[in-house]
């Protein structure tokens, strides 16, 4: 049991969250691919959280009260699994996951369009959510 | 200049398009604009980005525009959430290209000279937007 | 000439001006909007490439104001436009709007000098369906002397009317996008315009200008067309 209270395994039916610090992340109502792109500088992982659906804004507010957050991209663990990915629960802070195992080329360039293609897996079955 | 901005049929989305780019660029100028260490959006990433809005077709789809983590422009094609085109446009003509169009996906590489759009693209376009009732170029 | 279904898809009326050298649009916005929302509830911004651009002031170039019907008022960094498209009637119903939104402009901007007025009509023509490209010469006057095997897709030409001075630029497309199961669309873009230095106050000098440049544009645009194309309008 991790300090959160949520178990370790973060399981297929979960909620996740990816929070959106661009306006133009989103279109009317669909998540674009670049929300989800990994981070290199985060040893190539997305950083989400795991939530119901009553703190969703705390959770944002908590996490970096000088960065505007516009929204969320929410959708099921499972979703990212069916794009070949892992989430994997990374706490502190509570609640964190993040989603690995992004594909990794010789060619950076090849490797953006294969992180990218899986990416549009995963906001195929994003919901969008505004604040 | 000539009449470009002037004309909002003959280039209306475009200028559209080319003013969203400068837009994201104004708003994402910072480093760390997302609070994970982003890089602030780049200036060759984005005159590549109006040139390839620039070399459209006319009656082509004008995409919509997102900054990148690593400082690159997003191109996308959105029909719906499941039927996207998605280019990547960074420091060097090499353009990421991933694509979903209900079941089918892929992903690949192409070179943009800065004047004539890949076939492969402007075919990628067609097939995603083909249904939609869009913004044309 | 007062055609049925022209094949006007945009009109545009552009009066280029010299600003205020301290000027800075980006600053007039949101007067810019209260004075034109009235009739022009929309709003878009217009940002114009710069060199060392991530200053949005800067790069500011217009601010378009849109009607909720077929028009729209551009206060750009050199000047205004007002823009008309489909369904399009005849300019001389437009000429009262375009006096008032050009008036707003004025008490916005103050311009010091009118440097040129132009008049533009942007024409979308459809072709009858089987028509093949090398047989558009029956409908349009291409001019271009080309052999029989080949294709005219651009022609563009600049002229200057003898006793007015007026200009006129004349571009003809026949557009790429032609699909085999469609007839090849024709874009016929007449820009007239005239350049001189005139007092923004005085807007009987600047309709006058426009009413010639019409007379101009219809001329060339009769001229351009075979009958059988102008039936087509009629």
């Amino acid at each position: 049991m991790l300090p959160s209270g949520f178990p370790e395994a973060v399981a297929d039916e979960e909620t996740l969250a990816r929070f959106l610090t661009s306006s133009s992340y989103f279109s009317a109502t669909t998540v674009k691919p670049a929300a989800f792109l990994p981070n290199p500088k985060a040893g190539m992982t997305t950083s989400v959280f795991r939530h119901d659906a009553g703190n969703l804004i705390q959770i944002a507010r908590d996490r970096r009260p000088d960065v505007s957050i516009h929204g969320a991209a929410v959708c099921k663990a499972a979703a990212v699994r069916a794009a070949k990915l892992e989430v994997v629960a990374e706490e502190p802070p509570p609640l964190h996951a993040n989603i690995v195992g992004w594909p990794v080329e010789a060619d950076p360039v090849l490797q953006k369009a294969a992180q990218r293609e899986k990416a549009l897996v995963i906001t195929s079955k994003c919901k969008l959510v505004l604040f | 200049m000539e009449a470009m901005y002037e004309s909002v049929w003959l280039y209306g989305p475009r200028t559209e398009a080319i003013s969203e780019i400068l837009s994201v660029v104004a708003t994402h100028c910072r480093p760390d604009w997302d609070g994970e260490g982003a890089e602030a959006i780049s200036q060759l990433a984005a005159d590549r980005a109006i040139a390839f809005i620039r070399a459209l077709p006319r009656g082509v789809p004008v995409p919509e525009i997102a900054p990148e983590h690593d400082g690159s422009i997003s191109l996308d094609w959105i029909d719906s959430r499941s039927r996207v085109l998605s280019i990547s446009i960074g420091v060097s003509d090499r353009l990421a290209v991933a694509w979903l169009d209900g079941t089918n996906q892929g992903h690949a590489v192409e070179r943009f000279d800065g004047e004539r759009i890949p076939p492969l693209i402007l075919e990628r376009i067609r097939e995603t937007m083909g249904n939609a009732s869009v913004r044309v170029s | 000439m007062r055609l049925a279904h022209p094949p006007i898809v945009e009109m545009v009326v552009d009066i280029d001006c010299d600003l205020p050298a301290d000027l800075e649009i980006a600053d007039l916005e949101q007067r810019a909007r209260e004075l034109y929302s009235d009739r022009y509830p929309g709003f878009r911004r217009i940002l114009h490439p710069l060199p060392g651009f991530g200053d949005i002031r800067e790069a500011t170039y217009a601010f378009q104001f849109l009607e909720e019907g077929p028009g729209l008022v551009q206060l750009r960094r050199d000047g205004f436009s007002f823009n008309r498209f489909p369904p399009y009637t005849d300019l001389d119903e437009y000429l009262p709007e375009i006096r008032r939104a050009w008036q707003i402009f004025v008490d916005l901007v103050a311009p010091v000098a009118i440097r040129r007025i132009g008049l533009r009509y942007i024409n979308h023509i459809l072709v009858p369906s089987g028509l093949r490209i090398a047989d558009l010469n029956e409908y349009l006057h291409l001019g271009s002397g080309l052999p029989d095997d080949m294709t005219l897709k651009f022609n563009e030409y600049l002229a200057i009317e003898d006793v007015t001075g007026n200009e006129v630029r004349v571009r003809m497309v026949i557009d790429a996008q032609e699909r085999p199961d469609q007839p090849p669309p024709v874009i016929l873009d007449i820009a007239g315009s005239r350049r001189h230095s005139a007092d923004p106050q005085v807007w009987e000098n600047i309709e006058t200008t426009i009413l010639g440049l019409r007379r101009m544009a219809n001329a060339v645009f009769q001229s351009s067309l075979t009958e059988q194309c102008l039936t087509l309008f009629r």
